[in-house]
């Protein structure tokens, strides 16, 4: 094998220059996936955060009025959405008043209530977002409502670029 | 229960700007005959409803209603239905009655009712509208609504 010494000054200008190509490269492809997550989270949280808003509006009066079926009608809406895992209702005072849970979705999905999710929320794990709204009624929070939604659409994603 | 219920109406129904004093005027919810709700009732004595603080006033006899938005009508006074109804002539009064046998004979706006021991409601529809009250859509999904036009 010849030493990098021996090769032409031509050669070796070549060389260096398709390495740098190559370095360029990765970091683009790189800088792009990097950004296609971030847009991907970024549009997940933003309709996330619609559709718990909307559930919401949609339950203030079974909420206020103790209607557990109508609220549950209210949250079935999505099963249209195929990246909703799970989804619950929470009162005021933090009991599940509602649930939903996407057909053949795993057991136990539905979120956690906590005391910090009862504001604006949201949270990334490893394999779902988990996102919560108030529910509001003239200006008071009556109950919250908490969302699951997987991130199957970004793995796929990245599996295809990786 | 009940008593929260008829606050709560009150969050989910509009009644023309008229029938207010001015733009910080009370929200007005009346209670003809016996009072069953006790204290629940006084609780809600002061709360805001859509920027309106609440009012209650008894009456014990129909010749003593008053404007009110909102009339919660005893078991008691029942038998006095009509002669109240007349009394309103379709003023925007939310009328409301507790375990009525047949709402939509009664002309009222809402009735009580208890399914599986659990306080649920009917609307009637057409009796709102002829009052002139508008009735969110979000109120009326939780309640049996008919549609009934008394003659």
């Amino acid at each position: 094998m010849r030493r990098f010494g021996d090769i032409s000054i031509e050669h070796k200008l070549k060389a260096l220059l398709l390495l740098t190509s190559i370095v360029m490269l990765l970091f683009a492809t790189a800088a792009f996936v990097a950004n296609d997550i971030i847009t991907f989270r970024h549009a997940l949280v933003r309709e996330t955060t619609t559709l718990a808003d909307v559930i919401g509006i949609n339950s203030t009066a079974a909420l206020t009025f103790e209607d557990e079926k109508f609220a549950e009608k209210t949250l079935a809406a999505l099963g249209a959405v195929p990246h909703v895992l799970s989804a619950t209702i929470h009162t005021q005072d933090g009991k599940p008043f509602a649930r939903y849970q996407r057909h053949g979705a795993p057991e136990n999905v539905t979120p956690a209530y906590s005391v910090q999710s009862a504001m604006n929320a949201h949270t990334f794990h490893n394999d779902y977002l988990e996102l919560s709204r108030p529910i509001m009624l003239h200006g008071n929070v009556i109950g919250t409502v908490s969302i699951r939604s997987d991130l199957r659409e970004l793995q796929t994603y990245l599996q295809r670029a990786a | 229960m009940k008593a929260a219920f008829l606050y709560n109406f009150a969050n989910f129904s509009e009644w023309p700007e008229a029938t207010f004093r001015g733009s910080d005027a009370p929200l007005i919810v009346g209670i003809l005959g016996e009072d069953p709700f006790g204290h629940h009732l006084n609780a809600l004595k002061g709360q805001s409803v859509n920027g309106r603080t609440l009012e209650i006033k008894h009456f014990t006899k129909t010749e003593d209603i008053i404007a009110c938005h909102i009339l919660f009508i005893s078991s008691q006074q029942q038998k006095h239905i009509a002669q109240v109804l007349e009394t309103l002539k379709d003023a925007p009064v939310l009328t409301v009655g507790n375990e009525l046998e047949e709402l939509r004979l009664s002309g009222c706006i809402i009735n009580f009712v208890i399914v599986k021991n659990k306080i649920r409601f009917e609307i009637n529809r057409a009796s709102a509208e002829r009052a002139g009250l508008d009735i969110s859509s979000q109120l009326l999904s939780v309640a049996t609504v008919i549609n009934h036009n008394r003659e």
